[in-house]
């Protein structure tokens, strides 16, 4: 193999040129770049750098989507937070799914077909989840599922839609993904702030109208959620005190307590991870503080890791929305057989990912054979009223609405535990 | 004015915590030379030892007894089969902290993480007393007690006693000492050891707070470094000056001006110190003859 002397004088193998020169421009750019930086030593870095950029630039943009293996199997890709801020969370919900996954390939598959999941940790961190999609897309997946988390789809997302791979059932808020609507993302779960501004409403109706505090992890979504929560406190004949904003894993909440507690709310609302808003209402217990209502959430905490998190001063004050049924509720279900065989413990997190899973069986039974990324979509946007799992309410998609699920349940909590104490919507 | 004393009183409670984590770092400094990254995740760990005892059924303060020996004996062995082995410099020994912080991390998701976070249960009295209007909790008058407490001992130990001059001979000269009968390998063992315990304490002051996972230590470890910056590395007392400094500006900081200043005014102290006296507050100078 021959060498070629670079501008700086290094030595760069001739095929390698070759290559980049007919890769495309930004890659030569890149190259190029590398090339007048690095000295001698270096020379091995450039190449490796451009020849990254190559392998990258090959995985993002084939546009054809996904389909059966050659051994007929389904193909389906996973990447969420099994580790960092959220995994304590989002970990149990990985494994309803895949207890759920397993359950059917163990009584025949779908049509004969095994489902094969590739199950990744991204850590709750957007690069790594951009990774992990890389490599699902290069899989050819039929469809990427079970993320788990706010701050990964935004950056999965431009991927799977070049790809023309579905991004199916994300439990986070992504506002910017569903406004304007992508083709290739479906959620079932309406977003924390749609569900905030469905429930302050129904709230008020039930407990009477008053001043409402907002505390927010700072996500990519926090600002829409706040203006949200904000219009729809003034809409329903509340009086909006303020929005109180914490960077996620926040060590002190002391100061937003006190803040918080000077203005004497009657509600405060949580838009926050799941271990934030436990650790935030225990600075609260400390720092003697309790809104004269309500504590009152989304789905994002109505979780059982979050309520052992609560000093049992603080739990009746509770109330949280919810896409899925309450753990009372679930003791005739076949979720609950799966995970208790499985040895999955049965709460909020698992029952949704079973639930969830049960939604992507059914659209797999539903699609046209051979299951390719085009007909998931299609067999999605074909669905009215569908009853497709045991642990949600009936799920409708069509080509302008990839939001499955339009009805809530509200939970109090009693003896420890969510119970329903009313349904929004539906 | 009256959210302004009680977020300052709340910096103080928040800063003393912080600083026993400091002075953990400066105490392995001054002892061993090496600052161990360590050390909040050890004190994690050790959190949950005591947490899957007291669920177990045992009482609490019998569980916390239990692990505070547990402790000593995990303080040693990390030095012992950790730190010790293979000689190497301090860099060498810096990077094996950090990577046992990963481990402990990483260990602690593993064999407890399935429920987390835990509601993990106060050995203080919880409530407080209401002086001019601010809450001033029992919890946090304690935990002055406490550290006026660890702070005499541990300044009288290193002013006062055999041991305590030991731990400094070995700190700046190791060599010297070694030839004049220091067993510095001993002194190491027991500087992990009582580590070890004291990262315990934190553990179970921190856990009532910031409930009981396997990231409760991170927000809490950069704070402490810069409070060690802050106090001064060769300070223990100051350790705690530089805690409440940190606490206090902080709090103040998230309170008037926002959260997403607050670790960069942590950071933004630690290099004002840097800058104006870079031994820190209370700090000597380390001088070298070459």
């Amino acid at each position: 193999m021959g060498t070629h002397m670079g501008i700086d004088g290094t030595r760069v193998h001739e095929e390698l040129v070759m290559a980049i020169r007919h890769s495309g421009r930004v890659v030569s750019r890149l190259a190029s770049a590398t090339y007048r930086r690095v000295g001698a030593r270096g020379s091995a870095l450039a190449a490796a750098t451009a020849a990254a950029a190559l392998v990258l630039s090959a995985c993002g943009g084939s546009g054809a989507g996904g389909g059966n293996t050659a051994t007929g199997d389904i193909k389906l890709g996973i990447s969420v937070p099994l580790s960092g801020a959220v995994g304590s969370s989002c970990s149990p919900m990985n494994q309803a799914m895949l207890a759920w996954f397993k359950h059917v390939n163990a009584t025949g598959g779908i049509n004969g077909h095994q489902i094969k999941v590739d199950n990744r940790d991204d850590g709750y961190d957007a690069a790594r989840s951009v990774t992990n999609t890389k490599a699902f897309i290069a899989e050819h997946v039929v469809a990427v599922t079970g993320q788990c988390g706010s701050l990964q789809p935004p950056a999965q997302l431009p991927l799977l839609n070049a790809a023309k791979i579905p991004f199916m059932y994300v439990f986070g808020a992504s506002t910017s993904l569903l406004k304007p609507l992508s083709p290739m993302y479906f959620n079932l779960m309406p977003t924390y702030g749609s569900q905030l501004v469905d429930e302050i409403p129904w709230v008020f109706k039930a407990h009477g109208p008053g001043t409402v505090a907002l505390m927010d992890t700072v996500t990519p979504d926090s600002p829409t959620t706040a203006k949200q929560v904000e219009a729809a406190v003034k809409a329903a004949g509340g009086t909006f005190v303020g929005d109180y904003k914490a960077p996620p894993g926040t060590a002190d909440f002391a100061p937003d307590v006190l803040k918080i507690k000077q203005k004497h709310p009657d509600y405060v609302v949580l838009d926050q991870i799941p271990q934030d808003a436990a650790r935030f209402t225990q600075a609260m217990t400390d720092n003697g503080f309790a809104p004269n209502k309500f504590l009152v959430g989304s789905s994002a905490v109505s979780q059982q890791t979050f309520l052992n998190g609560v000093s049992s001063a603080l739990q009746p004050k509770l109330l949280v929305s919810s896409d899925t049924i309450a753990p009372a509720g679930a003791g005739t279900t076949q979720c609950e057989s799966v995970l208790k065989a499985a040895n999955v413990k049965v709460e909020d997190v698992t029952l949704r990912g079973c639930g969830t899973a049960q939604v992507v069986e059914k659209v797999l039974r539903t699609a046209k054979q051979p299951i390719s990324s085009q007909g998931v979509v299609a067999a999605m946007e074909s669905m009215s009223g569908v009853k497709a799992s045991e642990i949600y309410p009936p799920v409708s998609f069509s080509a302008t609405n990839h939001v499955g699920v339009s009805s809530l349940y509200v939970f109090g909590v009693k003896n420890g535990a969510f119970y329903q104490v009313g349904s929004i919507g539906g | 004015m009256g959210l302004a004393i009680s977020v300052i009183v709340s910096g103080i409670a928040f800063g003393l915590l912080i600083g026993m984590l400091a002075f953990i770092l400066v105490f392995l400094y001054k002892t061993t030379g090496v600052a161990n990254f360590a050390v909040g995740n050890i004190g994690m760990f050790e959190t949950f030892i005591v947490y899957e005892l007291w669920k177990n059924g045992m009482g609490l303060w019998p569980a916390a007894g239990v692990g505070l020996v547990c402790s000593a004996v995990f303080g040693v062995l990390i030095y012992q089969l950790v730190l010790r082995p293979f000689g190497g410099n301090q860099a060498n020994t810096l990077v094996r902290t950090v990577a046992l912080f990963l481990l402990l991390a990483a260990m602690a998701d593993v064999f407890f993480g399935q429920d987390q976070p835990y509601h993990f249960p106060s050995l203080l009295p919880t409530g407080g007393t209401k002086v001019g209007g601010v809450l001033l909790r029992w919890s946090d008058l304690i935990t002055v007690g406490i550290v006026l407490v660890i702070v005499t001992g541990f300044v009288a130990m290193f002013r006062w006693t055999r041991l305590g001059l030991q731990f400094l001979a070995v700190a700046q000269r190791p060599e010297t000492a070694r030839l004049l009968g220091v067993r510095a390998q001993r002194l190491s063992t027991i500087a992990y050891m009582l580590a070890g315990c004291l990262a315990l304490l934190i553990g179970l002051l921190l856990a009532p707070k910031q409930l009981l996972f396997s990231q409760m230590m991170n927000p809490i470890l950069l704070f402490a470094f810069a409070a060690a910056v802050v106090g001064g590395f060769t300070s223990l007392g100051g350790t705690f000056v530089g805690g409440i400094i940190i606490g206090v500006v902080t709090d103040l900081v998230t309170t008037y001006v926002g959260s997403d200043l607050t670790l960069a005014s942590a950071l933004a102290i630690m290099l004002l110190t840097l800058a104006v006296r870079p031994n820190g507050l209370f700090g000597t100078a380390q001088v070298r003859r070459l």
